[in-house]
C-alpha cells in the first residue's frame, strides 16, 4: 500500500543505508525538479521506518511530502527493496555485501534461503564462502576504508582481503588510496605490491607508504621498483645497453629466452647491408657481452 | 585424510565402490551425481578447496581416460601421456594448479576401472612405446591405502612390453605395490622432491623428504625404476644450497634414475588468490616473477638459467646416465642450460621417443 508522508514523519536506521559514496548528479537533479516519483519502501506504522530510498530521502526538504510503499515488516521491506533495486539500478558488490550481512544479522531469512535465493538474486554465487565474505567485509572493514571501497565499487573479493588487515593498516590504506586519488585498478595494483613488500621487509604498510613520500614520479612505478628490485635493475641496464639500437631493432617485451634475441624488418634489399653492419656492431659490443656474462654466466 | 565418501547412483552398483568404502570404514552418502554434490555439499563449505580434499566422490567416468599431456604453449613437450581416472588430491600444496583448475572440489574417483583397462589395452596394443602416468590431475598413490588403484593399474600395465607406467606421488605408500621384477613393461615410481623447508611450508599432508627417499629405496627393491621431479623449484633464501644438497641425497640412494625433471615454479594469474588466501605463511610468491609468452608467471629468466646450470652440472657429475629434462621450459632454456642440440642427446631417448600412431611433432 502506498501512502504519502511528510519527511519528518519517517524514521531512519543506518543499517539500511546500503549506498555509500557520492549521489549521482542525475538523481539530485531529478529530485530537485520532480520530487520523489517512485515510492520509498518502509516498514508500515504511524512513523514508517525507511528501508529503501535513503539517497533520495536525504535530498528532500523537511516539509516535503513523499510516497511511501509500506511493507508489513523489515524482512518484507528488504525483499521488496532488493527486487526493486536489482531491476532499477543494480547494487555494487559492496552494497550487496551490506544487504546480505544485514539480512543475516537480523535473521530475516534462514541461512539456507540466503544461499538459495538472496545471493543468486543479487547476482552472487550462492555459496557459503561468498556469504562469509559478505559478513567479513561488513564486520571487518573500518568505516573509512569501507567508504573508500564503496565509492569505487570495489569487488567483494578485494574488499574481503582488506577486511583481514589490522585496523591501523586499514587506516593507512584508506588514507593512501584516497590521498592519491587512486582508481580501483590502481588500488588493487598497489595493494598487490604492498603486501609482499611488507612481508619481505618486515615493515608495516604505513612505513612503506611513508617511504613512498620521498619518491618522485608515479607511485605505482615506485612500488614496482620496491617489489621487483632485480627485475628493475636488469631492465634498466639492458635498456641502457640497447638504447642505441632501439629504433632499428625490435625487442620482445619479456625476459624469456627470446628477450635476448632481436629482429628487424627489411623494407628494401639495401637495408640488409645496414642491418648486417648493425648486427656486427652488436656482436662486438663488449658492454653487452659483459652484461650477458654477468646474468647468464654465458660463455 | 578422507572424512566423507559420496557415492553417485552410477557408481553404487560397482563392487569396487563397496571395496573402497569398506577399506575406509566410512558409511557412504548416496547422491544422484556430481551436480548434486556441488549443489548439496560443496557450496556449503567455507573453504571448498581445503574441505573438498577430504571428500571422496566415487563416480563413473564415461569419457576417454587416456590422453596426451597438453604441455604448454611454446614450451618443449616431453611426449607424456596421462590417465585421468582420478581428479584432485588429498594433499594440499600451495603451488598446486588444481586449486584454480578444477570445477569440482571433491576428489573424483572413477570406479569403472574395467572400462579404463579396456581402453588402455587397445592403446598398448597399438603403440610399441608409450610413457604414461596418472599424476597429472591427481597424486597417483595418495589414496592407495583406500583404493589400491595404483597396484591394480601397475599389475595390468607392466604386462605390456613397451609400456612405461609412472606413478607420481608425494606419499610413501609403496608397501603394497606389486613386485615388478622380470615384467615385460616398466613400472616407475616418481616423486616430487623438494627441500625439507619447502615440504614443511608448502606441501600440507604429504610425506616428509626422508619418508619419500625411504619409500624410493623400497620401490627400487621391488623392481621399479625411480624418477624424481624437482618440480617446482622454489626460490627462497638459501634455495641453491638446499636443492644441491637434495640432489646429493637423491643420488646417494640411487646411482641412476629412470629420469629426472626440472621446472621452476610458474603460475597462472588465477592461482595467486588461492595462495594468498589459503596459505598465509607461504613463501611461494615472494620471489620476482615475470609474465611469459604462455601467460604464466616465472622467475626471472637469467636467474633460472643460472641455477639450472648449476643443478644440471651437479646431476651430470653424480649420475651421468640419468636423463634430465625440463618440464614446460622453452627450447632456448634447453640450449642455454644443456647446450646446443641437447634434445638429441641419446640419454634422453627414453623421454622423447615417439612411436605408434602419434603425429610427428617438432620440438
Amino acid at each position: 500500500m502506498v501512502k504519502f508522508f511528510y519527511k519528518n514523519q519517517i524514521r531512519t536506521d543506518d543499517r539500511f543505508r546500503f549506498h555509500r559514496g557520492d549521489v549521482p548528479g542525475n538523481l539530485v537533479r531529478s529530485v530537485e525538479r520532480e520530487g520523489i516519483l517512485l515510492p520509498l519502501i518502509a516498514v508500515a506504522g504511524e512513523q514508517p521506518l525507511l528501508v529503501d530510498g535513503y539517497r533520495r530521502f536525504d535530498l528532500l526538504s523537511e516539509g516535503d511530502s513523499v510516497p511511501v510503499r509500506q511493507m508489513r515488516d523489515e524482512d518484507a521491506a528488504v525483499r521488496a527493496a532488493v527486487e526493486l533495486n536489482m531491476l532499477a539500478s543494480p547494487y555494487s558488490e559492496m552494497e550487496k555485501a551490506g544487504i546480505v550481512a544485514v539480512v543475516h544479522e537480523n535473521a530475516w531469512m534462514p541461512e539456507r534461503e540466503i544461499l538459495d535465493k538472496l545471493l543468486p538474486r543479487l547476482g552472487l554465487k550462492g555459496c557459503q564462502s561468498v556469504l562469509e565474505n559478505c559478513i567479513n567485509v561488513v564486520d571487518g572493514l573500518s568505516s573509512v576504508l569501507l567508504n573508500v571501497l564503496m565509492a569505487k565499487k570495489a569487488p567483494l573479493k578485494f574488499a574481503a582481503r582488506l577486511a583481514g588487515e589490522f585496523p591501523e593498516e586499514q587506516a593507512a590504506l584508506a588514507g593512501f588510496f584516497s590521498g592519491r586519488r587512486f582508481s580501483l585498478s590502481q588500488m588493487i595494483q598497489a595493494y598487490d605490491l604492498l603486501v609482499p613488500i611488507r612481508k619481505r621487509d618486515g615493515a608495516t604498510i604505513s612505513v612503506i607508504i611513508e617511504k613512498l613520500k620521498e619518491t618522485k614520479g608515479d607511485v605505482i612505478d615506485a612500488l614496482q621498483r620496491m617489489r621487483f628490485p632485480k627485475t628493475t635493475g636488469i631492465r634498466m641496464k639492458l635498456g641502457a645497453l640497447l638504447l642505441p639500437y632501439r629504433e632499428k631493432l625490435s625487442f620482445p617485451p619479456d625476459f624469456e629466452g627470446d628477450a635476448f634475441r632481436f629482429s628487424c624488418r627489411l623494407k628494401s634489399p639495401e637495408q640488409a647491408v645496414d642491418c648486417a653492419r648493425l648486427l656486427h656492431e652488436i656482436s662486438q659490443d663488449s658492454s653487452l657481452f659483459r652484461f650477458l656474462s654477468e646474468y647468464l654466466d654465458n660463455d | 585424510m578422507i572424512e566423507k565418501i559420496f557415492v553417485t547412483e552410477a557408481a553404487a552398483k560397482y563392487d569396487y565402490t563397496k571395496e573402497i568404502c569398506d577399506r575406509a570404514g566410512l558409511e557412504p552418502e548416496f547422491i544422484r551425481d556430481d551436480t548434486a554434490y556441488r549443489k548439496e555439499v560443496e557450496r556449503f563449505l567455507s573453504d571448498p578447496v581445503g574441505q573438498g580434499k577430504r571428500h571422496l566422490l566415487l563416480d563413473v567416468f564415461k569419457g576417454e581416460f587416456f590422453r596426451k599431456c597438453p604441455g604448454t604453449k611454446g614450451k618443449v613437450c616431453c611426449n607424456y601421456y596421462v590417465i585421468d581416472q582420478t581428479t584432485n588430491c588429498p594433499f594440499d600444496c600451495s603451488y598446486c594448479f588444481l586449486q584454480s583448475y578444477l570445477n569440482l572440489r571433491a576428489i573424483r574417483f572413477a570406479v569403472n576401472v574395467g572400462d579404463l583397462f579396456r581402453e588402455l589395452e587397445a592403446v598398448f596394443k597399438k603403440h610399441r612405446f608409450v610413457r604414461l602416468g596418472t599424476g597429472e590431475l591427481a597424486d597417483s598413490l595418495a589414496l592407495e591405502p583406500l583404493t589400491g588403484f595404483g597396484s591394480k593399474l601397475m599389475n595390468f600395465a607392466v604386462e605390456f612390453p613397451g609400456v612405461v607406467l609412472e606413478l607420481k606421488t608425494k606419499s610413501a605408500y609403496v608397501e603394497n605395490l606389486p613386485d615388478v621384477h622380470g615384467k615385460p613393461g616398466r613400472g616407475v615410481i616418481g616423486w616430487t622432491m623438494e627441500p625439507s623447508h619447502v615440504v614443511a611450508l608448502e606441501e600440507r599432508g604429504t610425506a616428509t623428504l626422508d619418508e619419500r627417499l625411504e619409500a624410493s629405496a623400497i620401490a627400487a627393491e621391488k623392481g621399479y625404476g625411480i624418477a624424481f621431479h624437482l618440480d617446482p623449484v622454489v626460490f627462497f633464501p638459501g634455495f641453491e644450497a638446499a636443492y644441491l644438497e637434495l640432489v646429493e641425497e637423491m643420488f646417494s640412494r640411487h646411482r641412476t634414475l629412470d629420469w629426472m625433471s626440472l621446472a621452476g615454479f610458474r603460475y597462472e594469474p588465477s592461482l595467486k588468490g588461492y595462495v594468498e588466501e589459503r596459505f598465509p605463511g607461504s613463501e611461494l610468491l615472494d620471489g620476482e616473477f615475470l609474465r611469459c609468452s604462455d601467460g604464466k608467471y616465472r622467475y626471472l629468466f637469467p636467474e633460472r638459467i643460472r641455477f639450472f646450470r648449476r643443478l644440471v652440472k651437479k646431476v651430470k657429475q653424480l649420475s651421468p646416465k640419468t636423463p634430465v629434462y625440463f618440464c614446460m621450459e622453452d627450447a632456448r632454456t634447453w640450449d642455454l642450460v644443456m647446450g646446443e642440440n641437447a634434445l638429441a642427446d641419446p640419454v634422453l631417448e627414453p623421454i622423447f621417443s615417439r612411436e605408434g600412431n602419434d603425429e610427428k611433432q617438432g620440438m
